[in-house]
């Protein structure tokens, strides 16, 4: 047994060094969590590492002891419950997601995806996985209210930037996404594009948590906080995204 | 823009997975390929198995086994500290089992080409077992040993399934060449994911290119 420690030891691979901070995101906010962390780190000097998924995957990555140090679910629902139990040690509420209807034809420029999507049938529509991503599961709600569920192909993308992925490629005539892959090809989008703000029924809270690995860390502690700083609440809703109530 | 850190990270897994893989392909094809043990066939189609297997169970069974509330998985992590799901470590582990049969397919038609003669009169001349496998058998099967290192590499090189169950895709530690491709579609940054997916298709082809080259059959010299 001491020869196989010994072994174990020596093998073992460092890890990332303090100063870094490891920061699991829910797809739909990839972007604004990037430019959050970029200029996190331009104004602290600690280095941040983005991992990308859906929420429940990385939901069940910290259960099997991923190194993540923070996590800004698509959801308030998933940092409760890993506070529940004891695998989170503080969760706030950082932004405000909302659903935006999507479609790259061209032939819907200028008109209402809205309309559109309730006009549609047999068409493909592109959701995140309702199982796992939060965003998918209030598409999969948007979808039953408006009747549309049954009369089109619903095809699941693995997180919601599949989802958006599969639009963009031309695989679904229309997507239901956040704000944040609507906003990263806003500028020369030939098709329409629809957000549903004002929706209390879709719209989505999210809320952030310290992983308990990094309890006492101080990076993870500023990152944490500085989500809520003038500076990150300005590329949030940049982004196109709300601020938490309470919050703005 | 184009972050040559995925590219590097998966250079050194492949590296360090073919070094490690020869030395444990090694021993393997050359038991394999003498045996007339009755536990032949059952170790050859395990050995075989990752050929067949979807990556995902095979990287489900790594997650379920390396994860740290596991037996394995907790005594690494009061070891190191660390845990090895998510991590490089972890990675390698994973990728030895995966590339395996690429590693001990191309050495066992050498060795059984070989036979033992050369092995066994250099060992009656004095040469101790490792002496004699060293000095005789391996320059021998110099080219099994290329094909073996080569497509342990390429293998390893292309892996997605088993990164993406127990990598995590944490940038510098496990996210490997084809999960940066994955990630930059997923972003949208399809020109990110064509100068990567280019770089690995010229890679791969190179690699292939040189080693077929390598094979052809030389004119016999009269």
């Amino acid at each position: 047994m001491p020869l196989c420690r010994c072994l174990l030891i020596a093998l073992a691979a460092a890890g990332a060094s303090a100063e870094t901070v490891t920061v699991a995101v829910a797809s739909n906010f990839a972007g604004p969590a990037r430019a959050i962390a970029t200029r996190f780190a331009a104004e602290t000097g600690y280095e941040v590492r983005i991992v990308t998924g859906s929420t429940g995957k990385l939901y069940a990555q910290i259960l099997a002891g991923a190194p993540f140090d923070v996590f800004l679910s698509a959801d308030e629902e998933t940092p409760a419950r890993l506070r529940r139990d004891g695998l989170a040690v503080a969760v706030a509420s950082y932004a405000l997601g909302v659903l935006v209807i999507v479609s790259a034809d061209p032939g819907l420029a200028g008109k209402s995806c809205n309309n559109a999507l309730r006009a549609a049938t047999g068409d493909t529509v592109a959701i995140a996985n309702p199982e796992t991503a939060p965003y998918g599961r209030a598409a999969k709600a948007l979808l039953g209210s408006l009747a549309r569920y049954a009369k089109l192909r619903v095809v699941h993308g693995d997180n919601v930037a599949q989802a958006m992925h599969f639009v963009v490629s031309g695989g679904a005539r229309f997507g239901i996404v956040g704000p944040g892959q609507f906003h990263t090809v806003s500028k020369a989008w030939p098709g329409c594009a629809t957000v549903l703000t004002g929706d209390d029924a879709t719209s989505v809270l999210q809320a952030a948590a310290i992983v308990r690995r990094a309890a006492g860390a101080r990076p993870a502690r500023a990152f944490f906080d500085f989500l809520h700083s003038a500076p990150a609440r300005g590329l949030i809703a940049e982004w196109g995204y709300g601020l938490p109530p309470g919050d703005a | 823009m184009s972050d040559p850190g995925p590219l590097l990270l998966s250079l050194k897994l492949a590296g360090v997975t073919t070094a490690i893989l020869l030395f444990v392909a090694t021993p393997l094809a050359w038991w394999l390929s003498h045996t007339r043990s009755r536990l032949k066939a059952p170790v050859q189609a395990l050995v075989a198995l990752p050929i067949v297997l979807p990556p995902t169970v095979l990287g489900f069974y790594f997650l379920v086994f390396l994860s740290p509330n596991s037996t394995l998985g907790g005594l690494w992590v009061e070891a190191s500290g660390s845990s090895l799901t998510f991590s490089f470590t972890g990675l390698v582990l994973a990728s030895v089992v995966y590339s395996l049969p690429f590693a001990v397919q191309p050495l066992l038609p050498a060795f059984a080409a070989l036979g033992r003669r050369e092995y066994e009169a250099a060992q009656t001349l004095g040469a101790s077992r490792l002496d004699a496998f060293v000095s005789v058998v391996l320059p021998l099967a110099l080219p099994g040993f290329l094909s073996a290192a080569v497509l342990s590499f390429a293998h390893t090189l292309g892996e997605f399934g088993v990164v993406l169950m127990v990598g995590g895709n944490i940038p510098g530690e496990t996210r490997t060449v084809s999960i940066a491709i994955y990630d930059h579609v997923e972003s949208l940054d399809y020109a990110a994911a064509h100068t990567l997916s280019l770089i690995l298709l010229a890679a791969s082809f190179t690699v292939l290119l040189a080693l077929f080259a390598c094979q052809r059959p030389r004119p016999a010299r009269v």
